[in-house]
């Protein structure tokens, strides 16, 4: 009886710091950007990564990531890239995946990714209006 | 002879007809839209002489080449709605103005003074309170912003702007400016050929200098105090940085001076006091830095192993908690005759240098790189055995990287 008890205690113990694949959300204006270094600030361009086993990796910038992915050979089947919505820089961050990019230079991001995120061709296409810039989509980006 | 009196004094009746009229001076007063009129009804070269008083004016395009003086620092004020100044005219020139509460947009950066493709342009003895941005310089050359004072007390300050904000410009001049309170002090993207002189900038959110992709600028004399993480210079070549104080800048992500891949730059005579760390470099090629202090610093100088033929020399290092903190093994970069004050060998020979070499790199500053939050554990007993330990027998910490002529005593800088 005393075995199983301390059992479920190791169990649960293990389960409690078992680390679960869950975004971290941003502290700006405290956290730096793992690539560049830079203090996050700018809400409309941050992005991260959660690697497979939960560790969080925070960007300032998409073109950061994008720089970190390739520099750091970066290759993890398991893990999730998120992206802030330009948008809607205070409402949950975007899935790469389904996000649509817009790229112009008139954006001025803090690392000169110059790529705002939209959760929808829609969007993407109502920020592009008086702009012209290049409508991608993330494979588009990685390639 | 009359007649050849009265032919030139004919002519020259004419030439002052068809000839520009000169410049004429303008009193402006504060009423209602008198700074828009004033510049409106102004010629070219002429001088509006701006009288004390409080003008809620905004949008001020200058188009043409004119100089605007304030007496007894009249107050612009923007009602946090809107921006004030628009210079898009060469050789303008703006002195004692107090411009205020400009106003935020998402898509355009609105600032007090904004100057547009100009030359010559002269900002000088203003005063630009709550502003986002305060002073803004896009694709301008030749420009001054002297003797300015620049604060924002806005709280938001993830969303404000930069005191001092230069973008693709070249040979400008920022000298004897105060920037406190806004996102970065002073910012340089894509500027040349300038040089920031004897500024303060200090309590800015982010940093107090911020400059990318900048060639071929010169900093010196300047003051970066308590700002969020202190200066960032970055992804540029030629950079001088003389006499500077970096002071107090602390924090988990704060740096005195972040170096990240410069080239070919010089680091000289500056002073870093009570940062977090003192600087960091990563990707730098061929930086010097010489005839340095560091005192009382977290990490003095934490150089990544991705940085290559950067020299320490002849720098004093006094009661730091770690000297020297590296991410590899491997060192590209020299120490020489800088001045520790960890340093406990002898000197026998008399040279003021010391016989045997110093590692700057503690063991437990190599820990601590690999684990961060070993830190806890930091000048407890453990932690002195293993340095004691490496001291006879060096292990962990990577024998490379070493100072080979320690000096004595303290340089004289």
């Amino acid at each position: 009886m005393k075995s199983c008890i301390l059992i479920f205690f190791l169990l649960s113990a293990v389960c409690l710091t078992s680390c679960k694949q869950q975004f971290e959300p941003i502290n700006y204006g405290h956290d730096a950007c793992t690539h560049c270094k830079m203090t996050i600030m700018d809400k409309r361009f941050a992005a991260e990564i959660l690697t497979g086993k939960g560790k969080a990796i925070k960007f300032d910038d998409l073109g950061c990531l994008l720089k970190y992915v390739k520099d750091e050979n970066f290759k993890d089947a398991d893990a999730k890239m998120f992206v802030a919505d330009y948008d809607h820089p205070d409402a949950q961050f975007l899935d790469v995946r389904h996000a649509i990019f817009l790229h112009d230079e008139t954006f001025k991001s803090p690392m000169n990714g110059n790529l705002a995120a939209t959760a929808s061709e829609k969007g993407a296409n109502e920020l592009n209006a008086g702009l012209h810039g290049e409508l991608l989509n993330w494979i588009a980006l990685t390639k | 002879m009359k007649r050849v009196l009265f032919f030139i004094l004919f002519n020259a009746l004419l030439c002052l007809k068809t000839a520009p009229a000169f410049a004429v001076v303008i009193k402006v007063f504060p009423v209602s839209n008198s700074i828009h009129k004033a510049i409106s009804s102004a010629h070219k070269g002429d001088t509006l002489f701006i009288q004390k008083g409080l003008y809620k004016e905004h949008d001020i395009v200058i188009q043409k080449t004119l100089v605007l003086i304030g007496i007894g620092f009249p107050v612009i004020d923007a009602e946090s709605k809107y921006q004030v100044f628009l210079i898009r005219s060469d050789s303008v020139t703006i002195k004692g103005l107090q411009i205020q509460n400009v106003g935020k947009a998402s898509m355009t950066d609105m600032a007090g003074i904004k100057i547009i493709n100009a030359k010559n342009v002269t900002i000088e003895n203003n005063r630009l309170i709550n502003n986002t941005f305060g002073v803004y310089l896009q694709s301008s050359a030749l420009c001054n912003v002297i003797n300015n004072t620049i604060h924002s007390d806005i709280k938001d300050e993830l969303n404000g702007g930069n005191g001092v904000h230069a973008w693709k410009s070249d040979h400008l001049l920022i000298k004897w400016n105060t920037v406190s309170g806004h996102r970065d002090g002073i910012y340089f993207e894509f500027v040349t050929d300038s040089k920031i002189a004897e500024n303060s900038s200090y309590n800015n959110a982010r940093y107090g200098l911020h400059f990318m992709f900048s060639h071929n600028d010169t900093y010196t004399h300047n003051t970066f105090k308590d700002n969020g993480a202190g200066v960032a210079v970055m992804y540029s070549k030629g950079v001088k940085m003389y006499n500077n104080d970096f002071l107090h800048n602390w924090g988990d992500a704060s740096y005195g001076l972040l170096l990240k891949e410069i080239t070919d730059s010089k680091i000289e005579h500056n002073r870093f006091i009570k940062n977090t760390v003192g600087i960091h470099m990563e990707g730098t090629t061929r930086v010097d830095v010489e005839q340095n202090l560091f005192q009382d610093n977290g990490w003095a100088a934490r150089v990544q192993a991705s940085c290559s033929g950067s020299n320490f020399i002849g720098n004093n290092f006094i009661g730091n908690s770690f000297d020297v903190a590296t991410n590899g093994t491997m060192m590209l970069n020299t120490f020489d005759k800088n001045y520790w004050d960890k340093y406990d060998g002898y000197d026998l020979n008399k040279n003021n240098m010391g016989d045997v070499p110093y590692y700057p790199v503690s063991v437990y500053s190599v820990v601590t790189e690999k684990i961060p939050s070993a830190m806890i554990l930091y000048h407890s007993l453990l932690t002195d055995i293993m340095d004691q330990v490496e001291k006879v027998m060096p292990t962990i910490i990577p024998d490379k990287l070493k100072d080979n002529n320690p000096m004595m005593k303290k340089l004289k800088l």
